[in-house]
């Protein structure tokens, strides 16, 4: 399965510079995207704002993400505001796998019916966590085009996730550098949540988004994820990314 | 006054300013320019809480019981870490502060602790050395396969739920392979429960002195160690781990005498109670326990379940007030002594078995558990053991945002001869994500159950103000 990671954590899309995109349909835009160079291990450490109804909950978290091909894990270990740990596993035939470990020492293995609850209060969801995945059955139409942040970009909607959660989203690509720059979020045909990337710089040669915005629509606040230090491909620990190592 | 005026600052400082975004950016991106590649190798990290708790019983007078259970706590906690590279080391230290008088023969005083302190490292093959708390065990409340760790029975559930087990001294190793690893424990001097003076179990309602010998830990000696073997891991989506423990058991027992002195057997048994002495005193045993622990998830239930099987269990014989009474009567002239409670090693199988399950909303949840342990000979000869039929259901469900949480529920034995539980409802308001003031209610029923008499009598309120840092 192919995948583009939108990885909360890290929050990395991959892209490459594309030579040519006059006419491309909306699967061969994403063809594009998700055959940029990957990162195959992330070391980062970031701030989680959560902004609701004029409260500010400042949260911060380091994380560590591989991917081993089959399947990619990621570990998030906050040190402010909580002292929760996240350990995920996406497996490459779509299953995935959540424990979370308590301040109190205990582990749970997160069910899957709770993928659609907010992560830490976030604006994020548990399903959000490690990684949107886009499997060869999803459906991709160009809708046309749009502006993120000065960017023009493709419009592209996608269907046939796995998820369960979204029953479509709108993404938005940069037309000349196929950045996804914004994904927008349908529950049960609403949409639902706004994702932007802000602040893109290449580093390492991979497109990265020093602030990412998760927004609600129905005016319920937003969560902003600020990326403070990230580094790619540098090694990481296995032990840290197993249940054992929690 | 000034509790007050810090309670304000720190509920005003949980509120945004009208900051723009443009504003959060300069705070938490500060130079856009600046490289964000960054490699440390070394870094030290500091946390910690600063905890101000109120626990009242109710009713008020001291004629409810024989214990004045009122408490005013300051405590703070700072937690330090040192990382370097793949080695680490960790300090958490709590300060305790007691500005008034409270549990009559319980007696907690101003102290410092060290929950944790240890030194830790490795990748593949893992090492942590000092005083640890150990993740075994799977269900919510009674982890039958937790077996390192110091059980603290002062003021019971008076206090924080995570302070009532400890970390232990110890040397573990660990070693990882894919999803399975495979960990040995060795501490040198492992006493899993501290007895409080004054434990109300060694209450006696008779008129005779009685006396409990305090020993809320084991004599230095080298061979009192406690060892432990854990394997396992996770195989399709499911965390399956068997160990194997040789040490002391938390399943501390009672011995108990009868001593007279003097002419005896001339008096009637009124008067022999004046003249006879009980003397009691916790007693630590070593057994050998096989334990399996399994944990998954069936869409939305969290499934748990723990087990231990020992066949080397020592079991302690039902003590009567007949049974006593028969004792101090048999009791000779002159110096005399008999014991009451006789211990023999039988099989014991316990089990505890649960489930966790988001029913509603998006933060409603229950929680169900029932623990239960049995000897499985002459099972009706023994004190129940203290682990069984113990039925846990809890309910919880968070408003405005997860800023104030609800959560009720009970714990009881609805089987047991001397049924007694309790029942507890919790509020709390979150300021903001450090700031967090709850008030709690524990209401006890059931006369007579050794797990519930401590409070016999009377309900616990307790109110908290907690701060994170």
């Amino acid at each position: 399965m192919k995948k583009i990671y939108v990885v909360l954590a890290l929050f990395v899309i991959s892209f490459l510079s594309v030579d040519d995109a006059n006419a491309l349909n909306g699967t061969q835009i994403m063809h594009k995207t998700k055959s940029l160079k990957k990162p195959a291990t992330i070391s980062q450490s970031a701030v989680l704002l959560i902004l609701k109804g004029g409260r500010k909950d400042v949260l911060r978290f380091n994380g560590i993400f591989k991917d081993y091909g089959f399947e990619s894990r990621m570990r998030i270990e906050f040190n402010q505001g909580s002292r929760m740990k996240f350990l995920v596993v996406n497996k490459k035939n779509g299953g995935s796998l959540q424990w979370l470990k308590l301040s109190s020492g205990r582990i749970r293995q997160v069910p899957r019916g709770e993928k659609a609850n907010p992560w830490l209060n976030s604006h994020f969801y548990n399903i959000d966590i490690g990684g949107a995945r886009m499997n060869q059955k999803m459906q991709y139409k160009l809708l046309g085009e749009g502006v993120v942040d000065s960017a023009d970009c493709y419009r592209i909607e996608s269907r046939g996730g796995t998820s369960g959660v979204y029953s479509k989203s709108i993404i938005y690509v940069g037309k000349n550098d196929f950045v996804v720059r914004r994904v927008e979020f349908f529950e049960r045909g609403l949409h639902t949540k706004t994702l932007t990337m802000y602040k893109i710089k290449k580093i390492s040669g991979i497109y990265t988004p020093r602030k990412i915005v998760m927004k609600r629509t129905d005016g319920k606040g937003k969560s902003i994820i600020y990326i403070k230090t990230i580094n790619y491909n540098v090694r990481v620990a296995d032990s840290k990314l197993k249940r054992s190592g929690l | 006054m000034r509790n007050f005026s810090l309670i304000l600052i720190l509920f005003f400082t949980s509120f945004v300013s009208a900051q723009t975004e443009d504003d959060l950016d300069r705070e938490f991106l500060e130079n856009d320019s600046t490289p964000i590649l960054e490699l440390k190798k070394s870094k030290w990290e500091l946390g910690g809480f600063l905890q101000a708790t109120f626990h009242q019983a109710i009713p008020l007078t001291n004629t409810a019981s024989d214990y004045q259970v009122v408490k005013v706590e300051g405590r703070g906690r700072i937690d330090a870490r040192w990382t370097y590279g793949i080695y680490s080391a960790k300090a958490t230290v709590d300060a305790f502060y007691y500005p008034r008088q409270h549990f009559e023969k319980i007696e907690p005083h101003n102290r410092v602790d060290l929950p944790e302190v240890y030194f830790q490292g490795g990748e593949k093959f893992q090492f942590k050395l000092g005083i640890q708390k150990f993740t075994w065990g799977s269900c919510e409340l009674f982890r039958l396969t937790k077996y390192f760790s110091r059980y603290d029975l002062s003021e019971f559930i008076a206090k924080d739920p995570d302070d009532i087990s400890k970390g232990v001294g110890a040397l573990s190793l660990k070693y990882l392979y894919k999803d399975f690893s495979i960990e040995t424990v060795w501490s040198p001097l492992h006493s899993p429960v501290i007895v409080p003076k004054g434990f109300w179990e060694l209450e006696d309602r008779k008129p005779y002195q009685s006396e409990f010998i305090y020993q809320d830990s084991l004599d230095y000696d080298i061979k009192k160690f406690s060892a432990g073997l854990r394997l396992g891991g996770t195989f399709k989506g499911v965390d399956l781990f068997v160990s194997y423990f040789n040490g002391f058991s938390s399943n501390v027992l009672i011995d108990s005498t009868i001593y007279g002195a003097g002419i005896l057997s001339t008096d009637d048994l009124t008067t022999r109670y004046g003249k006879v002495l009980r003397e009691n005193s916790i007693e630590y045993f070593r057994v050998n326990t096989i334990g399996l622990e399994l944990s998954t998830v069936v869409k939305k239930f969290t499934l748990k379940f723990e087990t231990v099987f020992i066949p080397d269990m020592v079991a302690a014989s039902k003590v009567t007030d007949s049974l006593v009474d028969d004792a101090i009567e048999s009791l000779p002239d002159g110096d005399s002594s008999l014991q009451l409670i006789e211990q023999d090693r039988v099989p014991y199988f316990a089990c505890s078995i649960g489930t966790d399950v988001n029913l509603w909303g998006r933060y409603g949840m229950i929680l169900v558990e029932w623990t239960q342990g049995v000897y499985l000979k002459n099972s009706t000869r023994y004190s129940y053991p203290a682990t069984s039929y113990l039925f846990l259901l809890m309910v919880q469900d968070s408003f405005f945002d997860k800023r104030f949480t609800l959560r009720g529920g009970t714990l009881f034995r609805p089987i047991s001869l001397k049924p007694g539980g309790l029942i507890a409802v919790e509020a709390a308001w979150k300021f903001s994500v450090n700031f967090e003031l709850s008030f709690r209610g524990s209401f006890f029923f059931g006369n007579g159950d050794p797990l519930f008499e401590f409070y016999e009598k009377k309900h616990l309120l307790e109110l908290k103000a907690r701060y994170n840092f």
